[in-house]
């Protein structure tokens, strides 16, 4: 294209140039050129239906000098019908609007071509035409639907409706790409018409306004340094997921060595050395320090025990370089013994599972080991805990063995970073936060002891799931401090007020009996879901479940989650009794494993929990269908009063706007959803590179009396492929 | 022999003889052959894949480019050599996503038709193509569905 305007420019500069050789120079030289907004139109109606809405294209000059003669030649049609087309233009010079009508007359259903000649005697690219379609679709059914009710089209792309509607309404569409993999992305058309209004379509991502339901006088909560620590926790999460991966390399490469340890019966040779019960003996302890397949990549630490409790050991790093001593001999491993015992334990057995299923094949302490060492904080850029999966092997120190080295530990721990002062998590933060981590880590013992039971390693749960119910473990834990209850639309003050500290004019009501408050959903999983939210419908390509990269941590922490959560509030009939089937499946992994438990189809699940995620406002309707609601959390509340009431210190020690979720304390964007807003009448929506499983959203406002069509249509504006794994629903949010 | 290598030399042969039978197109190899799907169990900053075999079941770990992570959920043929469960890919091609075949190829923009070029240099212009594909002209992609129609999904592989 580049070289043809180069081409043009130059013919005509010549033409110039001749010109002026002619004998006439003093004519200044008019090199008008017609330049049309668009130079394709498509209408679309059913059929016997009333006609579209007029369009208009727009003329200007992108030439020299002045457009003017201009008309509209002898309309051109396609096979077919004819003079079912009118034209007319405001003014005969540019700038002027060509009004183009269609009539829908008597066609039958099928598709009509014509094209449009503008002319203009001076224009040196005349005519210029516009091509006109108009498809004569049959008849679809209607859809109405009350405040909050909603209607979802899943067994089909092939999808068209009218939509039965007043003015003032307004509808949430989520076009959602039932794809299973994240890497097949779809393009597609929201095409629309509505013969009974004038209006026309405004295709823009315009800021929505909140609705009066918002809050309108929240209290500002001067949050200073703990959003800090909360951003810096963000970068730290993603350093976990890569060590769930070495986890799963390592599995899958010792899984059916023929030394794998038997999953019944005998067990294996004890390693030479065990982990002490007796407080102040120092353990050799293998802490792996590096990402790779292998299990060889470790640091060798004593770290003495500190804490013992029924259920738990705490080890702590006796590296006095790295670590004060001041923090690694405290007395908080004692009361984090005891919580572990009393509480986090418990925990795990009542909904998760048996993290000592496998205790018999491995050291046959009968805890769980916890070990604290500042290998964890400049491993890989630093990372806040992991489980490493190389401890659930047969301990070998020879190299030359089949599988090499496997210098684990031989029983079931998870490792803990050491204090971080330089990232805002001090001593009492990181105390904090670790109660909450050893939810989240015991899942992982877990599932990687179901899952060597149930198949040798053989199938593993794919890292979005498995890291979105860890998530949820440590969501559930939470809620023997903040007071939540399932299904119970847990909103602002009882989640992130209760985890961290907002100021004087927080809720002091959530301090726990320790005086403290430990952190879960507000280190990871409230801002990664805002994250992924955020860039799930982001155009060319959004996200989906299973991203990799950078984009992981939002998918796997956030939307992994997000989704479970609706899982469980929608399909189980206990949470237990949900979370134990899906994390002792013995084959089925990721969206399989959820719709084999919930005996509901992809489409179902995708589809409402689009719905249900669509958070770009405080709803102010009551959802008529469950499926399209997350009921143990009021996410809007939580994320409008998370931009909005905070206030951090800046580098000048003064208090500003920040925000919770936002990049970089950013307060902006409010929601995370950003629909792209349309009005009733023509709709010809385009929208490129929607990931598998991710949703696009719009938010329809009925600008009038009567039925708008609406039909879902390829990325040209085709009929849509049957095998597409696009879908729509619905809500009437207004 | 363990129960694992005959599962997957099971599904050597399986692979070899589908052709014919199943709707995506495979091509024939010398080497080592699997086609499964890709499920992501790795990230940055050492990302690992596996194949879940079309015909047995178990996994494998790959090895390879680390393009293949762009390819999770997808079905794709890997060429390689198989060590224990590793598989260490040398090259792949995306053959179906969400049940549909698909075509893997490199895009080529000429007289303002965007062709998509298969490994053996064929030919095959894209109807309709998404924007996405048009802004990606010289780069390896897979486009779904029967190319004579708009192509249902696609995806970029580098």
């Amino acid at each position: 294209m580049g070289v043809r305007v180069v081409r043009f420019l130059g013919i005509a500069g010549l033409g110039a140039f001749l010109a002026s050789c002619g004998g006439s120079p003093t004519t200044p030289a008019n090199n008008a050129a017609i330049s049309l907004a668009t130079n394709t139109v498509s209408f679309g109606v059913q059929v016997g239906s009333g006609n579209p809405t007029a369009q208009t294209v727009n003329i200007t000059n992108s030439g020299t000098g002045t457009l003017s003669g201009l008309a509209v030649g002898t309309i051109a049609y396609g096979t077919g019908a004819s003079g079912w087309l009118s034209a007319s233009l405001t003014g005969s010079s540019a700038p002027a609007t060509v009004t183009i009508n269609a009539t829908t007359g008597s066609l039958a259903q099928g598709s009509y071509s014509a094209t449009i000649p503008i002319t203009a005697s001076g224009a040196t690219n005349s005519p210029a035409s516009i091509k006109v379609t108009f498809a004569i679709f049959p008849p679809a059914g209607t859809t109405t639907l009350a405040v909050g009710g909603d209607t979802t089209f899943l067994s089909t792309p092939v999808i068209a409706t009218n939509l039965v509607l007043q003015p003032g309404q307004k509808y949430l569409i989520a076009v959602v790409n039932t794809d299973t993999s994240a890497a097949a992305n779809e393009d597609f058309t929201l095409f629309g018409s509505m013969a009974s209004t004038q209006r026309v379509h405004l295709a823009s991502r315009a800021p929505l306004r909140r609705s009066q339901a918002a809050p309108k006088h929240s209290p500002i909560y001067n949050a200073g340094a703990a959003v800090k620590r909360i951003q810096a926790l963000r970068k730290l999460q993603e350093n976990h997921l890569a060590m769930l991966d070495h986890n799963t390399a390592v599995f899958q490469r010792y899984a059916r060595s023929v030394r794998m340890a038997p999953s019944s019966g005998s067990t294996v040779p004890r390693p030479s050395f065990s982990i002490s019960q007796t407080i102040g003996t120092v353990n050799k302890i293998y802490v792996a320090a590096s990402f790779g397949a292998g299990c060889a990549g470790v640091d060798s630490i004593g770290a003495r025990t500190v804490a013992v409790g029924a259920h738990v050991i705490v080890l702590a790093d006796t590296n006095t370089t790295k670590w004060p001593v001041r923090f690694r001999d405290s007395a908080f491993y004692q009361t984090f013994a005891n919580e572990y015992d009393a509480v986090t334990f418990p925990h795990i057995t009542t909904n998760i599972g048996n993290p000592l299923a496998y205790d018999s094949h491995l050291s046959s302490i009968g805890k769980i080991t916890v070990v604290i060492s500042p290998v964890l904080n400049t491993f890989g850029g630093g990372i806040v805990a992991f489980v490493n999966g190389c401890d659930f092997l047969p301990f070998d120190s020879n190299p030359n063995g089949p599988n090499g080295e496997i210098l684990g530990n031989q029983t079931e721990v998870f490792y803990y970073w050491a204090p971080d002062s330089a990232s805002g998590w001090y001593k009492g933060a990181w105390e904090d936060l670790m109660r909450g981590t050893a939810a989240h880590e015991t899942k992982h013992i877990v599932s990687y002891t179901d899952r060597i039971i149930n198949n040798n390693f053989q199938y593993l749960e794919q890292r979005w799931l498995e890291e979105g119910l860890a998530q949820v473990s440590a969501e559930i834990w939470e809620r023997n401090f903040n007071s939540t209850t399932w299904k119970g639309h847990a909103n602002f003050n009882q989640t992130v007020a209760c985890e961290i500290y907002l100021g004087p004019n927080e809720t002091p009501a959530c301090q726990d009996s320790l005086g403290t408050k430990p952190v879960a959903l507000t280190g990871s999983h409230l801002p990664f879901f805002f994250d992924y939210l955020a860039a799930e419908s982001q155009s060319p390509t959004g996200l989906g479940f299973g991203n990799t990269g950078s984009n992981a941590t939002p998918t796997n922490y956030g939307e992994g989650w997000a989704f479970a959560r609706w899982v469980l509030d929608q399909y189980a009939a206990t949470e237990p009794s949900m979370i134990m089937s899906l994390v002792n499946e013995p084959t089925l992994s990721g969206l399989a494993n959820v719709s084999s438990h919930t005996g509901k189809s992809v489409q179902e699940l995708l589809v409402y929990f689009g719905l249900a995620s669509a958070i770009y406002d405080t709803a102010t309707y009551t959802a008529a269908d469950v499926r399209t609601t997350i009921p143990t959390f009021n996410f809007g509340q939580i994320f409008y009063l998370g931009q909005t009431s905070l206030q951090c210190l800046n580098t000048a020690n003064q208090y500003v706007s920040c925000g919770l979720f936002g990049t970089n304390f950013s307060n902006t964007p409010v929601w995370p959803i950003q629909p792209t807003a349309l009005s009733t009448g023509n709709i010809n929506a385009k929208v490129t590179g929607v990931a598998g499983t991710a949703a696009s959203y719009f938010l329809l406002t009925s600008t009038g009396t009567g039925q708008q069509y609406l039909q879902l249509q390829s990325g040209t504006g085709g009929s849509i492929n049957a095998s597409s794994g696009l879908r729509i629903g619905i809500i009437r949010v207004q | 022999m363990s129960l694992a290598w005959l599962a997957f030399s099971a599904a050597i042969v399986l692979a070899c003889h589908s052709g014919a039978r199943t709707e995506p197109s495979v091509k024939s190899v010398q080497g080592d052959t699997v086609i499964g799907t890709i499920q992501i169990v790795g990230t940055d900053p050492f990302p690992r894949t596996v194949i879940i075999p079309a015909y047995s079941g178990i996994s494998l770990r790959l090895v390879g480019s680390p393009t293949l992570q762009r390819l999770d959920g997808l079905q794709v043929q890997v060429v390689g050599r198989r060590a224990g469960d590793q598989f260490t890919v040398t090259s792949f091609t995306v053959v179906s996503a969400n049940g549909q075949p698909a075509t893997d190829g490199k895009l080529v923009m000429d007289g303002g038709t965007l062709y998509i070029v298969t490994e053996d240099g064929e030919r095959h212009a894209l109807v309709n193509p998404s924007p996405n594909l048009r802004a990606r002209v010289g780069q390896r992609v897979w486009v779904s569905g029967p190319l004579d129609r708009e192509p249902i999904a696609y995806g970029f592989i580098n």
